[in-house]
């Protein structure tokens, strides 16, 4: 009896000692990424300081690349004026709504086209016919259609994100496990049921992963359509300091946009953690 | 309880072989299959990797239709796939995205069960199988003996009229596979569930049965009642001649090499 409480108590030192052994190690690859991030911006400010203070600006004219330290201070100038936030919300806006019609028709079609052969037939030779056109150039036309205003924008976002939803929701639905199907029936589901209970819920994972390709073209989509003419959004921002030479605004417009997209990410990361927990129950446990 | 009540009939059924070509008389899959299985009856089907087991089981449960010949399961006849008839499938075929509980809760839920009932069944069904505390468990956490456990809850707790079994112990390990074999019997006597239980292993099917039915080319070569008391002694010298007599039965074809015997 004593023996096997020792064994035991050995079995709990040796596994806290690797836990500790694991953290350490992750502390560590922590330390390090954020020195690196911090140590890039140390160094770039210093090149700015270096070649403009010191060597008077023989390297490259200071105006082309500014510091960080300017960046962030005009960075300032436009979060107190409101114009930043203004143009964030303008692109926001255009992006919720351009992906939301996006996902929705990607949703019902890929419904559609999945429960009726007729449909099938009917629209993906339509679709294959369009798919290897690339979406911009479709933006000149679309401006024409539908105008300079923010229909045209939309619609092209919502192109887009529907561009690389769609395949994956469709694949996602036509590789539904036909064991699952079968055991469903078995157990008296009706087809509605199967398909809802079924179906659907097999091909979220995939839908989510053609909504994060989604967040990447929606974003491409959204600066193109906004730098092509807009009168605000971050894209416009940055046209406009181009007209301007406003190289630091550029930079804040440009940083604004990688901040925006890694929130959009992390937001899509967190609901898929929580909506697909069912996934990774056994991959956590794959190796220590 | 009238025992002779049938419960599954089929009546000289034929299916192809999904690809085969016209006319040609060994491209069925199933040759004319003609069996009576009575209600509170347990029958295994043993037979070769492609000898049509899983196809007949497929065939009562409705997946797929046979080209001739009739198949009636609790006297209706030509019906899809349902509640009737439970399956167990060799790889438990577990939601992924469902709990252990909402698993079992499955069929009861379609069939619009109280809140209360189906919390109880699953209570019961969860102690019966011995997972109790893996309620709220992911298939994908569990072992394959655990989730084929689950598996066998999920169709029992639906309360089918016959319960269909296709080699649903074949990826466990022995031991395990043994613990599953003991416990089957048990709810099987427990239940009076009408089980036709699919495998390729000789022991298997005289340990568990009371009716083995020999398949081989398509056809139904030895269709023998097993006359031994529960549980059933493995070395018992009546077990190992019936155990004999089947392997007897699987090495009579051509190709003696390839025959699992046992596992």
């Amino acid at each position: 009896m004593s023996q096997q409480l020792k064994q035991d108590k050995i079995a709990a030192t040796e596994k806290t000692m690797i836990d500790k052994r694991s953290k350490k190690k992750v502390n560590k690859d922590a330390y390090i990424r954020i020195f690196t991030l911090i140590g890039f911006f140390i160094v770039w400010q210093l090149i700015c300081m270096y070649n403009e203070r010191i060597a008077g600006g023989v390297f490259i004219n200071p105006n082309f690349l500014p510091s960080p330290s300017t960046i962030l201070r005009k960075a300032g100038t436009l979060i107190q004026n409101g114009s930043l936030f203004k143009h964030i919300m303008a692109s926001l806006q255009r992006m919720v709504w351009g992906f939301g019609w996006g996902l929705l028709i990607a949703v019902l079609l890929g419904i559609l086209v999945t429960s009726s052969k007729l449909a099938d037939n009917i629209v993906s030779p339509i679709l294959g016919l369009i798919q290897p056109i690339p979406a911009f150039a479709f933006l000149p036309l679309f401006i024409i259609w539908f105008g300079v205003g923010e229909t045209s924008k939309i619609i092209m976002i919502a192109y887009m994100s529907f561009g690389s939803i769609y395949p994956y929701f469709v694949d996602g639905i036509r590789n539904t496990n036909p064991l699952l199907i079968r055991s469903a029936l078995s157990l008296g589901a009706s087809k509605s049921q199967v398909f809802l209970k079924v179906v659907l819920k097999s091909s979220l994972p995939n839908l989510f992963l053609g909504m994060r390709m989604g967040i990447g073209s929606t974003f491409s989509a959204l600066l193109v359509a906004e730098l092509m003419g807009a009168n605000e959004g971050l894209g416009y921002m940055i046209n406009y300091a181009r007209n301007y030479f406003m190289i630091d605004q550029m930079f804040v417009g440009a940083i604004t946009i990688g901040l925006e997209f890694t929130l959009f990410s992390s937001l899509m990361d967190f609901i898929e953690k929580t909506l697909f927990r069912w996934k990774y129950s056994g991959a956590d446990k794959a190796i220590e | 309880m009238i025992e002779n009540e049938v419960a599954i009939r089929l009546n000289n059924v034929y299916k192809k072989y999904e690809s085969a070509e016209q006319g040609s008389e060994s491209s069925y899959v199933l040759n004319g299959i003609s069996l009576d299985v009575n209600e509170n009856e347990f029958v295994c089907i043993l037979g070769k990797s492609g000898c049509g087991k899983s196809t007949f089981i497929n065939l009562i449960a409705g997946f797929l239709k046979p080209d001739h010949g009739q198949i009636t399961v609790d006297n209706k006849e030509n019906r899809g796939p349902s509640a009737d008839c439970g399956v167990v499938f060799q790889n438990h075929a577990l939601f992924p995205w469902y709990t252990v509980e909402k698993n079992i809760a499955f069929g009861l839920k379609i069939k619009g069960k109280s809140k209360k009932d189906i919390g109880q069944t699953i209570q019961n069904y969860v102690d019966m199988i011995g997972l109790k505390g893996y309620e709220k468990a992911y298939p994908g956490s569990l072992s394959g003996g655990m989730a084929q456990r689950v598996g066998i809850a999920r169709a029992l707790a639906n309360e089918p009229k016959v319960l269909l079994m296709d080699e649903p112990f074949g990826a466990l390990d022995a031991i395990t596979r043994e613990k599953m074999r003991l416990e089957l019997i048990n709810i099987w006597k427990r239940t009076k569930t009408t089980i036709v239980f699919v495998t390729h292993s000789v022991l298997e099917a005289v340990y568990l049965a009371n009716k083995v039915v020999l398949f081989k080319d398509g056809k139904i070569s030895i269709e023998v009642p097993i006359e031994l008391p529960y549980p059933r002694d493995t070395r018992s010298p009546e077990f190992l001649e019936y155990v004999s007599m089947f392997e007897q039965g699987l090495l009579d074809s051509s190709d003696e090499n390839d025959v699992k015997m046992t596992e």
